[in-house]
């Protein structure tokens, strides 16, 4: 295909470079990697027209999958280069939104009366904006724009409709429905791999979805709409002759290059589809009235809250008077406590409140995105907020109202492992009042990590127990001194795990397990310490620290979906943490993060969110620490097995087959209607130019 | 609607509150495919890579399947993975059944999934006497 001379800036290339995502060890990846750096559809387009004869594509944003979904066989796409050396494909949309806008929707939107940020909390008010973005914009920048909003754009949907309609309600800040718990990916690399949030009732990102703009192997483009958007009776969203002229031009290869396809079975497909169906150059999302969250936390037991899961109607999902919740999170600790019976749950609710202090200064906004320093940057394709994609998570300071707390140890525990500094000096204090005063504090951690009764057995220990108090000691004089600077939190994890657990003496084997239950149960009681505040929903759902330079180096991760009402969850959960413990008593353990939540149904054929009430139990561990890969190993197998039946999630460690991805979405029923679309997108699998390894792996193909 | 399961189990009839007769059906096993009695305490070893589970119970002259659901799961290292799967005397999604005509538990029996009966050497208690409350 022959494309018109572009006004397009050329493809930037690279060759040779590492191809690595953003958990793997440093200085790891794909050796000679093809690179190419789009930042326009005539990019894409002539990348997808033009690539060499057998060889394959894969799109790719900010590399924070952990998937082989995102390797692509030869050449890689970048549409926002990681590294922030090339220019993003990540700008804001007017030509669509409001340009080609279906004049009867756009009426229809004129006749609704958004809520307003700050005032009444009646959340059935459903009215919507339209934000149209190329697909490397990063969540962060997404939020941080939303809530900038869009009035000082003339050529804005916000002023469309005020100056043409009368209707000045969609000015002001807007916001994402949902969230999940970290906004470094692109918006569409999260949604197309089914992130979500653990909103309960909402489904995943990628159902806010309203149209897209999809490039396929060849070069040929398509807009592609569900039938009718939510809430418009029947009405479609754009016009199909204004949409003709904008795409059906030369440069993007004349008006038979170009189709516009309202089918809800194809845009169920290609939402969710690991990047097997092309390039998605933009989509439209729909956008909700900026909103403020209070967000609960408390702490509890796995073995309290258990029965409760299965119960949607139980007070799990409840405010604590009972009241309607709509976020469940639940954190497991994998490491016992209480002789073994027991292991802690951080429980974690969210409603929706009014902003605090008030809607001009909700706290979070300057903490979290800050102001426009830079009213375009090229490299992120537009405005350059102070602290968006900047910033240690939201922390609310418990002695001041409604104010941010300084960073502390506990927000700075991943960018240097200082955190475990302080609970080693707990625990040395602890262990010095049983051993040498020969009693233990009610609220301590050895009285929670032990259980009282008459054996005593632990006092048997006090020879071992002395021994290991020695090596705590050490380990803490190390660390405090110029050698413990540097390190990772997994390898001082790691270092404390190998001396704690793989003791050669039974005695101190026994010790070594106690001491390091007793860490364990300290860390995990300050990390999920009850909490209360109120922010703005960024504030409060974007989880992720982006200073953090340990914890997320060689990381490994998975998330399994399962139904929440099914008490195959329970059994899962249940199986995790009896390995734990068995590991435990073998000299390994399993340091990370492990955490249950909850989502409704998507719209998506692929999409992982397939029941009412779907629950997804995340495990992610750090690599340097000996049993984290073997506990995730062990999850990957039970959720492989047809008897648990769960589903990994797209863009984490996903070592899933054909046979396993065809029974969990029905080989007869979504996966054949998706494969039915891929045919028809790819001339019936004959431009395979976005197969990959991965989608050849897990049966994502025509046949 | 039976209940499939995946690999070697063993089933057994823990309880009963039906008045007349019950039994289960086994069918795509590796040759355990059949009726059994529904009496507690009957035993099955059963194996196969995807076998259903049914229930019916006797009523008018007539055998009818039961209404099926897992009411639980659970893995502990004492007793390994268990699922219970209980039977009601109605047509499935019939609101406030309570699944106990019978009750029949499975032990998988597949030690990829399972490794089974391990018993903790520790034991982490203290007396309570040392215990301080200030």
């Amino acid at each position: 295909m022959a494309l018109h001379p572009s006004r397009a800036r050329p493809i930037e290339v690279s060759v040779g470079a590492p191809w690595s995502r953003k958990h793997d060890l440093p200085g790891t990846g794909i050796e000679g990697a093809r690179v190419v750096y789009p930042t326009s559809l005539e990019n894409l387009i002539e990348i997808c027209a033009q690539h060499a004869a057998g060889t394959h594509l894969k799109a790719a944003g900010s590399h924070w999958a952990l998937s082989d979904a995102a390797i692509s066989d030869d050449l890689f796409i970048e549409t926002h280069d990681p590294n922030d050396v090339f220019p993003a494909m990540g700008r804001t949309l007017y030509e669509v939104v409001p340009g080609c806008l279906n004049e009867i929707f756009v009426a229809q939107m004129a006749n609704q009366r958004p809520p307003v940020f700050g005032g009444d909390l009646d959340t059935s008010n459903d009215a919507y904006y339209l934000v149209h973005v190329e697909t490397g914009k990063r969540v962060y920048q997404l939020y941080a724009e939303l809530d900038h909003g869009d009035d000082d754009r003339r050529d804005s949907l916000a002023i469309h409709l005020d100056e043409q309609h009368g209707n000045s309600g969609y000015r002001g800040p807007w916001a994402f429905r949902t969230l999940g718990g970290a906004a470094g990916q692109t918006v569409f690399g999260a949604l197309t791999t089914g992130t979500h949030g653990g909103d309960f009732q909402l489904p995943p990102i990628a159902d806010d979805v309203a149209a897209l703009h999809l490039v396929a192997d060849g070069g040929r483009h398509y807009w592609i709409e569900p039938r009718i958007q939510p809430g418009s009776a029947d009405t479609q969203l754009t016009d199909e002759a204004r949409l003709r002229a904008t795409y059906g031009i030369d440069i993007y290869g004349g008006p038979d290059n170009f189709d516009v396809i309202r089918d809800d079975d194809l845009f169920n497909a290609v939402l969710i589809s690991a990047g097997r169906f092309g390039v998605v150059y933009s989509i439209v999302l729909r956008a909700v009235r900026q909103y403020a969250l209070h967000e609960q936390r408390r702490l509890t037991t796995w073995e309290e809250i258990r029965g409760l899961v299965g119960d949607p109607t139980s007070t799990l999902y409840s405010k604590f008077d009972g009241d309607p919740n709509r976020f469940l999170l639940i954190a497991l600790c994998l490491t016992p406590h209480d002789n073994f019976s027991k292991h802690l749950a951080g429980l974690t609710r969210r409603w929706n409140s009014a902003p605090a202090p008030n809607e001009d200064h909700p706290n979070g906004r300057a903490e979290r995105v800050g102001v426009v320093v830079d009213a375009f940057d090229e490299r992120i394709g537009g405005p350059r907020f102070q602290f968006a994609g900047n910033s240690r998570v939201y922390n609310p300071d418990p002695h001041v109202r409604n104010a941010a707390a300084p960073v502390s140890l506990l927000e700075s525990a991943c960018a240097e492992p200082d955190i475990i500094v302080g609970v080693i000096e707990a625990i040395i204090r602890e262990l010095r009042e049983l051993l040498e005063e020969h009693t233990v504090l009610v609220l301590g951690a050895i009285a929670a990590v032990a259980a009282f009764g008459a054996a005593g057995a632990l006092l048997a220990l006090v020879a071992p127990l002395l021994v290991i108090l020695a090596l705590l000691v050490a380990l803490l004089e190390l660390l405090r001194g110029p050698d413990g600077r540097g390190h990772r939190l997994g390898e001082v994890m790691g270092e404390l795990a190998e001396q704690l657990l793989n003791r050669s003496l039974p005695g101190e084997r026994a010790a070594g397990l106690f001491v390091w239950q007793l860490i364990a149960y300290e860390l995990f009681s300050q990390a999920q310490k009850d909490l209360d505040y109120t922010a703005i929903s960024y504030a409060v759902m974007d989880n992720h620290d982006y200073h953090d330079e340990s914890c997320n180096v060689n990381v490994d991760s998975i998330e399994v979906f399962f139904d929440a009402t099914d008490p195959m969850l329970i059994a899962f959960v249940d199986a995790l943490l009896a390995y734990e413990t068995r590991q435990e008593t073998q000299g390994k353990t399993f340091v990370g993060y492990a955490s249950l939540r909850f989502t409704a149904e998507t719209r998506a054929k692929l999409g992982p969110e397939r029941w009412p009430l779907t629950c997804a139990v995340e495990i992610a561990g750090l690599k340097d620490v000996d049993g984290v890969t073997e506990l995730i190993d062990y999850a990957i197998a039970l959720s492989r097995d047809p008897n648990f039946a769960g589903i990994l999630h797209w863009g984490q460690r996903n070592p899933s087959n054909a046979a396993d991805i065809a029974f969990r979405f029905a080989a007869d029923g979504d996966l054949a209607a998706w494969r039915a679309q891929l045919s028809r997108i790819t001339d019936g699998g004959r431009l395979d130019g976005f197969s990959s390894a991965f989608t050849r792996q897990t049966g994502l193909e025509v046949a | 609607m039976p209940e499939a399961f995946f690999g070697p189990w063993s089933i057994r009839v823990l309880d009963s509150h039906f008045p007349q007769r019950q039994r289960f059906e086994i069918r795509g096993s590796d040759g355990a495919d059949g009726f059994y009695d529904g009496t507690p305490g009957s035993t099955l070893a059963v194996s196969g890579q995807r076998w259903t589970l049914a229930m019916s119970r006797r009523e008018g002259g007539e055998w009818l399947p039961s209404a099926l659901r897992r009411s639980a799961a659970a893995f502990t290292n004492a007793d390994g993975f268990v699922v219970t799967v209980g039977a009601a005397d109605s047509p499935p999604g019939t609101p406030g059944l309570d699944y106990d005509d019978m009750i029949v538990v499975l032990d998988s029996e597949d030690p990829a999934l399972d490794p089974r009966r391990w018993s903790n050497p520790y034991d982490f208690t203290l007396p309570q006497r040392i215990l301080r409350f200030d």
